[in-house]
């Protein structure tokens, strides 16, 4: 550790750390997954059928042990909390193992899930159908083979967990409209958020999970998604090679959206991580590449 | 991990004090750099130390970088280098007389330490490393490069710039370090508090005040303040930081895709002269990185290093010489002074004659005191070298001190910038010749000189609205350039860029990272 850094500094930081709580509804997220995938491993029949990887469930019931990780999240969360401007660079100064990374990508994809808001005759539309489809009798093909079979088996069981996972984002996320984010990530992070293809977030809420599409694009798509958006979370953004995505969320570029009615990204928050040595720190200051205001650097001692 | 310095007494140092003077004033850098203060610290007796100098002083060794060589042999008598190598000499005969060698052999059998980590230099050098191998039997010998950082180990090579592996992050080790005091504890302590610096720099945030509070903020201020070194940073070691990273860390490089199935490997500090539509800039390789989807498909690149190490010296020299002003003023001095041109250098001349009127030892303190340089050079060499018209240096390497003596021989300015040009320009390329063309290439490519070239009467009527802007980003000095003759010399670099260059097309870029 550096030695300038004095007991006191590290008690204040135990302190505000020690304050976060990790949200009764994001625990309750956590459980209600541990007990489908559970259910889904437990249940008797062809390991085909299952809508989950029994990967997932070890996954998730690590989380009661995952002080680093908690400690990290809680920290960010702090941050962005404590930041008064609109464009915050957040780096983690360390190399972060793909299991940190990827835990810090679920939890606070699913913080932004059960802090969204939504549109409840769309929510309760979406519900009315899967409970129409779920409780349909199977019909069976005569001629149907073992592997449509499966197939067919774990679409039902596939529906009845997203029919519980819509009614669980029901019950969990608090109403504040206009408060919506935008969670931007790689390509490759979608195994780490949609746990299983029934587990893809409803387009009805205010949170949206994109991966690596631009701007436009997403609004080509839906041009409501957009508006509601008033915080942009760039979170392991690619910086480099074909899937680069960063340049299209950095200040220019959000300012110029800005500009049209409709649009107001208040805030736009970017997280990297690498371990840098002091002068490349430097060079990253200097450089300004997410063109934030502030970078504020988590030093390895700090977590 | 344990970190030692040993020191030498202040009466040691003189030699080694009077040899750094000897450098500086040569502008010979590298042989007071990390590299060579490493080499050195392993003189334990006299064959280590005469083969050591024997590499240092030697045209074929490998201690030394072909550029501190060729201006060791080029711009140095034999007097000179003599004179340098000598009280180099004299200051390790001192280090070996010390307890140093010693105090290494109780560490090693103090704390059974088997492994002695050493320079590559040295590891590589056969003859070496078999008077170490005979100075510290049965010892193992590893550079930073293959040290296992579990083994404990005694390390005799500072490093504290490689980024996998060096004295700050093997901290944990059992290890022990021990370096000699003056060549290394200084940029030690100044390595460790600008570390907490870089960190307090970086700590210091308006949201990291807001959640810690300013007073547990001034309070680790407080506390860098209390670890600041008491002693300057030494010029050498400011000098010579990037030296020493680049020795130890593999560089960053890039890859231009020209073809979809061809490209060029480069190191990320190369520079290019793009052009898109007509238009020229030049970019470093951490430009193009940075932002490939600005180049990719849009410019056009040539390196511009390739570029300048091709430029035909005689074309710039002829283009200076166009401008006849300077041999008006200096064809008259011959007359002047009533010399020949076949007995020698003029300058020498004068000097000799100064010395042979006032006496050899006035005319050096005069020449001290003008520069500011003491003992710029011996009193032997100045009389051998300095006062010997026949002799074939040029001019001597410190610009200032050139300057000193034309001032005390009322010398004409321009007659220096003449001497310059012919030391810059006739001796070859060089990595100074090179830095300052490219600083001459930049300024013709920012003021948009190239994209303008037509043919020469349309080059110089854009010349002149910009040539004092040129003037004041080009070394005139170094190349002995009078206005007139920047004008001439900027239109031959153009011919000499347009002739030169070979552009191909920025498909794709690569960035190519070391582990």
């Amino acid at each position: 550790m550096s030695r300038i850094i004095t007991i006191n500094y590290i008690e204040k930081l135990n302190e505000i750390i020690n304050e976060f709580e990790i949200s009764p509804n994001l625990c309750s997220l956590i459980e209600f997954f541990l007990e489908d995938i559970q259910k889904d491993q437990n249940r008797a029949g062809n390991k085909n059928q299952k809508v989950f990887s029994a990967k997932d469930f070890e996954k998730l019931s690590e989380f009661k042990n995952l002080g680093e990780i908690k400690r990290i999240f809680a920290y960010i969360n702090i941050i962005i909390k404590a930041f008064t401007g609109q464009y915050l660079h957040i780096h983690i100064n360390a190399d972060l193992s793909d299991y940190i990374s990827d835990y810090l990508i679920t939890l606070i994809t699913w913080k932004a899930l059960v802090d969204c808001s939504y549109d409840i005759d769309y929510l309760e539309n979406e519900i009315n159908l899967l409970k129409a489809e779920t409780n349909r009798d199977l019909i069976m093909p005569n001629d149907i083979n073992g592997h449509a079979t499966n197939q067919i088996f774990r679409k039902r069981f596939g529906l009845k967990h997203k029919l519980n996972f819509i009614e669980k984002i029901k019950s969990l996320s608090e109403s504040n409209l206009n408060n919506g984010l935008l969670l931007n990530l790689n390509t490759s992070a979608e195994v780490y958020v949609n746990l299983s293809d029934f587990t893809i977030f409803p387009e009805s809420l205010n949170t949206y999970v994109n991966f690596g599409k631009s701007l436009q694009s997403i609004y080509d798509s839906n041009n409501a998604i957009l508006q509601n958006i008033s915080t942009i979370i760039n979170l392991f953004p690619a910086e480099r090679g074909i899937n680069v995505w960063y340049q299209d969320f950095i200040k220019e570029k959000i300012n110029a959206w800005n500009q049209f009615p409709g649009f107001n990204f208040s805030k736009v928050i970017t997280i990297t991580s690498g371990e840098k040595t002091p002068e490349e720190l430097l060079e990253m200051y200097k450089l300004k590449k997410f063109q934030a205001e502030e970078i504020y650097t988590l030093f390895s001692f700090e977590f | 991990m344990n970190i030692n310095f040993y020191k030498l007494d202040g009466i040691q140092l003189l030699s080694y004090n009077y040899f750094v003077a000897q450098v500086s004033n040569n502008d010979l850098q590298e042989l007071n750099g990390y590299k060579i203060r490493n080499i050195l610290s392993i003189a334990f007796n006299i064959k280590t130390k005469d083969l050591i100098l024997e590499n240092l002083f030697s045209k074929n060794g490998a201690f030394l970088s072909s550029e501190t060589k060729d201006n060791l042999y080029r711009c140095l008598s034999l007097y000179e280098r003599k004179e340098l190598k000598d009280s180099l000499s004299n200051y390790l005969n001192f280090q070996m007389e010390s307890e140093w060698y010693n105090n290494i052999i109780q560490v090693l059998n103090n704390e059974s330490i088997n492994t002695i980590v050493i320079p590559t230099l040295i590891l590589n050098h056969d003859l070496i490393l078999a008077q170490l191998k005979s100075l510290f039997p049965r010892k193992k010998f590893v550079d930073w490069f293959n040290y296992n950082v579990t083994t404990e180990a005694l390390i005799l090579d500072y490093n504290h710039a490689w980024k996998k592996r060096n004295i700050f992050t093997i901290q944990e080790s059992n290890s022990k370090a021990y370096f000699i005091e003056h060549f290394f504890e200084s940029i030690y302590k100044w390595k460790l508090y600008n570390e907490e610096r870089h960190l307090f720099n970086r700590m210091n945030t308006q949201t990291r005040e807001l959640l810690f509070g300013k007073e547990l903020l001034t309070e680790l201020k407080e506390k860098l303040a209390s670890f600041r070194p008491k002693n300057t940073l030494n010029e050498w070691d400011v000098l010579h930081e990037s030296e020493h990273k680049n020795s130890f860390n593999p560089q960053e490089e890039i890859v231009i895709y020209f073809r979809t199935t061809n490209s060029n490997r480069y190191r990320i500090s190369t520079s290019y002269l793009l052009v898109k539509e007509g238009k020229y800039t030049i970019k470093n390789g951490k430009d193009l990185v940075n932002n490939p989807e600005k180049f990719e498909g849009e410019f056009d690149f040539s390196n511009i290093e390739n570029i300048i190490s091709q430029i035909d010296l005689s074309e710039l020299n002829k283009a200076i010489t166009k401008d006849e002003s300077i041999d008006l003023i200096i064809q008259p001095l011959w007359e002047k002074f009533n010399l020949k041109k076949e007995e020698g250098t003029l300058w020498k001349q004068l000097l000799t004659r100064k010395s042979v009127e006032n006496g050899v030892e006035k005319v050096f303190s005069e020449i001290e005191r003008i520069s500011g340089i003491k003992n710029f050079v011996s009193l032997n060499t100045f009389n051998n070298t300095y006062c010997n018209p026949q002799n074939n240096t040029i001019i001597p390497r410190e610009k200032k001190l050139f300057k000193a003596i034309c001032h005390y021989l009322e010398l004409d300015d321009n007659y220096r910038k003449s001497i310059h040009r012919e030391r810059n320009l006739i001796g070859g390329h060089s990595q100074e010749l090179h830095g300052k063309l490219k600083e001459l290439i930049s300024a013709i490519v920012e003021y948009g000189i190239l994209d303008k070239h037509k043919n020469d009467d349309e080059l110089l009527e854009i010349l002149s609205h910009v040539v004092d802007k040129i003037e004041k980003k080009v070394d005139m000095d170094y190349f002995g350039l009078t206005r007139e003759s920047l004008l001439y010399v900027c239109i031959a670099i153009c011919y000499e860029i347009i002739d030169k260059m070979r552009l191909k097309p920025i498909l794709k870029i690569e960035h190519i990272i070391p582990n």
